[in-house]
């Protein structure tokens, strides 16, 4: 081994990531090299200094009370019953709605809360991949998948099988976007997955399909009836535009 | 009024102890108390709603995992105003180090000029050295919070660490005397 080598073996060698022959061929040639052994001691000194209380940061007990704070009120609202809540939801919509109206010029308005629901469909689809936690129930067969989300939901998500055009039902869980309750239904395309968020709608009344993207993601959606579709991957956005469109005429 | 108590308390049990390390890598990666907060704030809730598909494993891990996937996603969007990809404030605190002799930069600065360094890093070299100096993770583990391959993590942390050698340029003496 010479020099060159064994630099490539240095920062594993310290960090204990070598097998057993690496590690004895790196001490090998280290007992007969004064400028390697150097090296070493140089980054052994630099780990020592990183060990350093200094480097190191304490959340506050602002931010921890701000936590509790936080989390109690995330598990209340997990405890209560989806109905109660939704038809809250819908009431505050409802006078929203009724107050935009008055006060907004007609045709405007929808379009913030739009964006802000595709920011959180794409930051719910990146999580879910990154938790590595796509489904609660792993099945290909839509039937069963709807009826899986019967009695969960204040509304009955469509699930329909697009194996035909290269996207295999996965399975479904339990999410929601921003604050709606939502069916998260996981299709396979390739090596990427995507998710189709199910949600009531904002705003009662069919739309054109709509596109944006965010982080990397793309996403189409859509108003269909009393529920809005919310359609996310990663995919060539002509592509996610194709499957959306499968998806909306087979509604 | 926690509604939720059973899952509550799980999650104070095994998720909350690791907090401090959960503010510590997100205040790295932001460079900023405040924002560092936000990210905690918004991970730690994720995780709470999440909670349920954790199934063992490493709680730490787990939630540095979250606290790094919502650092990205607050950067995306906070590009242009973040401090991340500058010297932190700091920086400019330090009277000329060129010049103060060894012993006392590191008497005196000597976490403060390492901080500096580690602050000029790229995120993704930034990261990995953190994982590995400051929490302990094996390479693996590095790989599965980062997600990239082992190489990868390798060969980000032997440019970190030079990256950082170079830069301080001999100073740092962990206690070599």
């Amino acid at each position: 081994m010479n020099c060159k080598e064994l630099e490539a073996l240095l920062d594993p060698y310290l960090d204990g990531e070598l097998d057993t022959a690496q590690q004895s061929s790196v001490e090998q040639h280290l007992e007969g090299c004064a400028d390697c052994r150097h090296r070493l001691e140089d980054l052994r000194a630099l780990h020592k200094a990183l060990q350093s209380k200094d480097l190191r940061f304490q959340a506050s007990d602002t931010l921890k009370q701000r936590l509790q704070g936080e989390l109690e009120k995330a598990a209340a609202r997990e405890a209560r019953p989806r109905w109660p809540r939704y038809a809250a939801a819908a009431a505050v919509v409802a006078v929203a709605v009724t107050l935009a109206w008055v006060f907004l010029p007609l045709g405007h308005g929808g379009e913030d809360e739009d964006d802000a629901m595709a920011d959180a469909a794409i930051a719910e689809h990146a999580q879910a991949l990154s938790a590595k936690h796509l489904t609660d129930l792993v099945s290909a067969d839509p039937a069963a998948v709807q009826s899986w989300f019967t009695g969960k939901l204040p509304f009955n998500p469509p699930v329909h099988d697009f194996a035909a055009q290269g996207y295999t039902l996965v399975g479904a869980r339990l999410d929601h976007v921003k604050d709606e309750p939502a069916a998260a239904l996981v299709y396979q395309h390739g090596a990427d997955y995507v998710t189709v968020f199910v949600c009531p709608a904002l705003k009662a009344g069919d739309t054109d399909l709509d596109a944006d993207n965010d982080s990397g993601y793309d996403i189409v959606y859509w108003n269909q009836g009393a529920l809005s579709f919310w359609v996310v991957g990663k995919l060539d956005p002509a592509e996610l535009k194709r499957f959306s469109e499968s998806l909306h005429a087979s509604i | 009024m926690a509604g939720n108590p059973g899952k509550l308390g799980r999650f104070e049990q095994t998720v909350l102890p690791h907090l401090d390390a959960a503010y510590s890598l997100a205040r790295w990666l932001t460079r900023n108390e405040h924002d560092a907060e936000d990210v905690v704030q918004e991970a730690v809730l994720r995780a709470f709603r999440f909670f349920e598909s954790f199934h063992g494993g490493e709680p730490r891990q787990w939630l540095l995992k979250i606290v790094r996937n919502t650092f990205y996603t607050w950067y995306d969007k906070n590009r242009k105003h973040a401090h991340t990809e500058t010297l932190g404030d700091e920086a400019m605190d330090i009277p000329g180090n060129e010049m103060t002799p060894e012993e006392v930069l590191i008497k005196e600065h000597g976490a403060q000029v390492l901080k500096d360094a580690i602050g000029t890093l790229p995120l993704e070299f930034r990261e990995v050295l953190l994982l590995r100096e400051f929490e302990g993770y094996s390479y693996k583990e590095i790989a599965d919070i980062v997600e990239v391959p082992i190489g990868t993590v390798m060969s980000r942390l032997s440019r970190a660490r030079q990256h950082l050698k170079d830069r301080l340029g001999g100073k740092v003496d962990g206690g070599r005397a």
